[in-house]
């Protein structure tokens, strides 16, 4: 037994000698820097684990308690801690308030664009909807002995999904939704302002001018760093990268290019600058599946005196 | 006299894996008894059918017809053991064990208390000459240690009937001493032995009864001084003429 | 009792005189410091990710151990012939099988113990609190777990020709029930018939392991389950035990010995 562990063992140490020797001699003739060790370690097949790790953070924010795939209604098709850091707020607000946008409908949102404090204790209280399936004795059984009730993180034990997070980036530096997600969670809930930008700008390192990467880059300037120039100067940029990638697609990410604007709309509303706000609105409604409710708030803000 | 062995029309059949499934019949009617206090030599050619008595004794097989009987209880039952001894050809013990803790484990097997146990085993181990290995793991031992302490394992529970199976096998001639003063031992104290072996010159000189088998049969039982005289040969030329070995022409 | 319980010391002496447990155990630490000594964004209060990485070890170095360990009694004694002057005793075989099971079960749970300390000493380095009733349920509900496997093993061993087959299939069989067992009824639902109603027979029949895994209630902080919960579990682990060794005692019992 002791001879075949240690020969598995020697097994892992060659296979990943081998992979780093390899990738080394790679990147000397191509340029960018080596990846991490897991990295190395995994190869290509890293990307397969990449969704699993990014997924086991959502899994760590619901406590442990997720769908399985065997399960009736499968896996979520909206991550929840993915949905809350996608700025739903601005979007809402943008649109007056009438109505949430499209994707988890799960968190409720004040005009001031924040979760309520307890939509978390709202999502404790109402048992998530059992997926499609027989609910026999051994099932009832089992509920006792695992996590049952949908509840998230909260009160700073957030930074419990951070690993998943980070490793899925490592995994995968091309999946923009670890780097944003990481950084709404570190900036808004655990503190962590100097690490959410520098995670950032390790996620525009690995993809020069992402578009979403300066969006919640734009977001940390404004909300935490307090600096409004500079972050209507990243949504400037994201906006440009924005038309550069997008434009001519089938499916455009139109969420983006609103949650953008959303934020170029609030920095001018905040500052008074009313007729900036009401132009980005108007260029907001090019991308919104609800124009209606934009034009609604346009309207609204005609109509008000200038000086509120 | 007490009949401590007993076997009744003993048959054992075993089924051949082969394709045919042809049946080989190991014993035939085997009606064999062994009485207290004598020492029983079971003799026979490879084949016989010595192993397969000894299988049915000790619970390993059971027969396919008749019965065998250890101090009148049936052998099937675990407890028709609680008075015997056994010492098999081949030792092989728990490597990890030491000797000591061997003898202690058996004990508790027979239930002996476990002041008692300490008590024996010291004697034992001084017995068979192994008191200076007792805390050494059994994988260490040479093959005659081994025998040795098969040879004190069989006797733990200070056995009325000891069965042996080719007590002598591997032995260097001390070893054998050993074991041939052993078995005079228990005989002075009144117990029974019973024991196969090839050794036909041990058997003649330790041996107060003995019985040949042959193809599942039993061919000869008796005294070995009444067959000596009857057949006028010693008990290799008995054995020979018994198993209808011929000598090859000379050439 | 005595015997079965001599039968037993006997099979911890050999676990414990082995190696595979102490080769497990350094695996198991080793890898949970190398995960912990990484820092996440300058945070050392993470400690989630390494109780799953350190149970997920535990349970993996737990099967082992108890697999591996009870799936060769039975042929090891046969192959090493210790089994002859074992059964030349006033011992029967189910009481030869009961002690290799009662063996078992208790090298597991002493090697489990151990491995829950060590557990315990990593989330104490990281959390504050020491929710000492929901490591007891977890270690408790382990361990049954580990016997019904033990039992399932040894019955395997009494069946099957080789010991490697044997702790294949037992490994797949634990494995299969962990992961899909719970969903069986669902995918029998899906299913047409007669795949249906096998499905929905082996997924009442077969033994829910997934019941006594309590690692989410454990890294996720949730509170105890209730006792009576676990009594319930534990005879319906006890159940099945009894299921296994008494068809292993049952094949046992019919299977010649010869020592030719």
């Amino acid at each position: 037994m002791r001879s075949k562990l240690v020969l598995v063992l020697l097994l892992i140490a060659c296979f990943s000698l081998s992979t780093l020797i390899a990738r080394k001699g790679e990147v000397s003739r191509s340029g960018p820097a080596a990846e991490s060790f897991v990295a190395l370690l995994l190869g290509e097949g890293r990307m397969l684990f990449a969704n699993e790790i990014f997924a086991k953070a959502d899994v760590y924010f619901h406590r442990g308690n997720y769908p399985s795939i065997f399960e009736g209604g499968g896996r979520p098709k909206e991550n929840h801690m993915a949905g809350e850091a996608q700025g739903e707020g601005v979007v809402h607000e943008a649109h007056g308030g009438h109505e949430h946008h499209e994707g988890d409908g799960h968190e409720h949102h004040d005009h001031a664009g924040e979760p309520h404090a307890d939509a978390i204790e709202h999502a404790a209280t109402e048992p998530e909807s059992p997926a499609a399936g027989p609910s026999d004795w051994i099932s009832r059984f089992r509920q006792k002995f695992h996590a049952a009730d949908h509840v998230h993180l909260e009160k700073g034990a957030e930074r419990e999904m951070l690993p998943w997070l980070k490793l899925s980036a490592e995994l995968n530096p091309q999946s923009i939704e670890s780097f944003t997600v990481a950084a709404y969670w570190l900036r808004s809930r655990l503190n962590k302002v100097d690490e959410a930008e520098q995670f950032l700008r390790e996620g525009l390192r690995r993809n020069p001018g992402n578009p979403e990467l300066l969006n919640e880059l734009a977001w940390l300037k404004l909300e935490n760093r307090r600096d409004p120039a500079q972050a209507r100067n990243l949504w400037h940029a994201a906006m440009q990268r924005w038309f550069d990638t997008e434009t001519g697609k089938e499916e455009p990410n139109n969420f983006l290019a609103e949650r953008i604007l959303g934020g170029m709309f609030k920095t001018a509303l905040e500052e008074k600058r009313l007729d900036e706000a009401i132009h980005y609105l108007n260029l907001m409604k090019r991308f919104s599946p609800n124009p209606e409710n934009i034009q609604k708030r346009i309207e609204q803000l005609q109509t008000q005196p200038a000086d509120q | 006299m007490n009949a401590i062995l007993k076997t009744e029309n003993l048959r054992v059949e075993y089924r051949s894996r082969e394709i045919k499934h042809e049946t080989k019949v190991a014993l035939k009617g085997l009606n064999l008894t062994v009485n207290a206090g004598e020492v029983f030599g079971f003799l026979g050619p490879n084949g016989a059918g010595k192993t397969t008595t000894m299988n049915v004794l000790l619970g390993y097989v059971n027969p396919s017809a008749g019965n065998a009987y250890l101090f009148d209880v049936n052998v099937r039952e675990p407890i028709a053991r609680q008075r015997i001894g056994y010492l098999p050809e081949l030792t092989y013990y728990y490597k990890f064990l030491t000797a000591e803790e061997l003898l202690r484990f058996y004990a508790k097997i027979f239930e002996i208390p476990a002041a008692e146990t300490e008590q024996r085993i010291n004697r034992l181990l001084k017995l068979v000459d192994l008191d200076h290995a007792r805390k050494r793991p059994i994988r260490t031992y040479s093959k005659g240690m081994q025998q040795r302490a098969g040879l004190a394992q069989a006797l733990i529970n200070n056995p009325d009937l000891l069965l042996l199976d080719e007590p002598t096998s591997g032995l260097d001639p001390l070893g054998r001493m050993k074991v041939r003063e052993i078995i005079q031992r228990l005989k002075d104290e009144g117990k029974t032995v019973f024991f196969s072996s090839h050794e036909l010159g041990e058997v003649e000189t330790v041996c107060d009864r003995v019985a040949i088998l042959h193809r599942g049969e039993l061919k000869v039982e008796g005294r070995v001084a009444d067959l000596i005289q009857e057949h006028q040969a010693n008990l290799e030329q008995i054995f020979l003429k018994i198993v209808g070995y011929q000598p090859q022409a000379q050439l | 009792m005595s015997k079965i319980i001599a039968v037993a010391g006997i099979a911890i002496k050999e676990l414990f005189r082995r190696k595979d447990f102490y080769v497990l155990f350094i695996l198991t630490v080793l890898i949970t410091l190398i995960s912990g000594s990484v820092r996440f964004f300058d945070d050392d209060r993470i400690a989630r990710y390494l109780k799953e990485i350190c149970l997920m070890l535990i349970w993996i170095a737990a099967l082992v151990v108890a697999i591996t360990t009870a799936a060769r009694q039975i042929p090891s004694e046969r192959e090493s012939r210790t089994i002859f002057p074992l059964l030349a005793k006033p011992i029967s075989r189910p009481q030869v099988l009961l002690g290799k099971f009662l063996g078992c079960w208790l090298a597991a749970g002493m090697a489990l113990f151990v491995l829950y300390i060590f557990f315990a000493l990593v989330s104490i380095s990281r959390e504050s609190g020491f929710p000492f009733a929901n490591y007891v349920q977890a270690l408790w509900m382990h361990w049954q777990m580990l016997g019904i496997v033990i039992a399932l093993t040894l019955l395997g061993s009494i069946v099957m020709s080789t010991p490697a087959a044997n702790v294949t299939l037992v490994f797949i069989i634990t494995l299969g029930i962990l992961f899909i067992g719970p969903f069986l009824n669902t995918l029998a639902m899906r299913m047409k018939e007669p795949v249906s109603s096998i499905v929905s027979v082996i997924y009442y029949g077969l033994p829910h392991l997934d019941f006594y895994d309590l690692r989410a209630r454990v890294i996720h902080d949730w509170p105890p389950v209730a006792w009576l919960d676990i009594v319930l579990a534990t005879l319906y682990g006890w159940f099945y035990t009894a299921v296994f060794l008494i068809g292993a005692c049952l094949a046992f019992r019919r299977r010649p010995l010869n020592q030719a």
